[in-house]
């Protein structure tokens, strides 16, 4: 429920054209793509990307 | 507004997108009229994830590619990488940090010339050691010797 309501605020928010919106899961590939083989790059984005987000917003590089 | 104008204000989570749209416009514009490829450009946010992530190519028709990729931890208000590689000829500028990597864990400088790194006779890397680069200085360098 709370999934729904926050989309249908987020269709009210201005959104910057030079800014992309990227869904957790293509954010995650591009960067393990990107960096394959710097494993100590990746577990320290991803510890970044998921400091103080909740259990199911947690996204895995490794 | 020239480029040596810009305000170098210190990059952080409030003024990273600000920063990175005027950087973005300013590349295009030394660029403007000479670009024969253009990707990436627009700074990608994740509204549940605490990173920004910046990344540019441009490859001019005179040679010279820019590549640009940052990636900012927005909670602790610090980079996690950047990387600004500048390639004219077989010679390339890599202007880099990586916290993560412990060897070089400052900002630094790799040179590559005739497509080889610059190394001391035991072959190993000479990273010069550098401070960190703000956007609009690596603009200031582009517009300098590469546009």
């Amino acid at each position: 429920m709370k999934k729904l309501i926050d989309k249908i605020i987020s269709l009210w928010e201005p959104i910057d054209k030079r800014v992309l919106v990227v869904s957790n899961e293509e954010f995650a590939e591009n960067l393990k793509k990107k960096f394959k083989g710097k494993t100590e790059l990746l577990k320290s984005i991803e510890k970044a990307m998921n400091s103080n987000v909740k259990k199911n917003n947690y996204i895995s590089l490794m | 507004m020239l480029i040596s104008e810009l305000k170098k204000e210190t990059v952080t989570s409030y003024n990273f997108v600000e920063i990175f749209c005027v950087f973005e416009n300013c590349l295009n514009n030394l660029f403007q009229g000479q670009t024969e490829l253009l990707q990436g450009g627009r700074i990608r946010v994740n509204k549940s994830l605490n990173i920004f992530h910046y990344e540019k190519m441009i490859k001019s028709k005179g040679n010279v590619t820019v590549e640009v990729d940052i990636i900012y931890n927005k909670v602790k208000d610090d980079y996690l990488y950047y990387s600004y590689n500048i390639i004219f000829d077989s010679n390339k500028l890599l202007l880099h940090y990586e916290p993560s990597h412990k060897e070089n864990f400052q900002p630094h400088i790799n040179i590559y010339t005739n497509n080889t790194e610059f190394q001391n006779s035991k072959g190993e890397s000479i990273h010069i050691l550098s401070h960190m680069y703000h956007p609009f200085e690596i603009l200031l360098i582009i517009k300098r010797y590469f546009v």
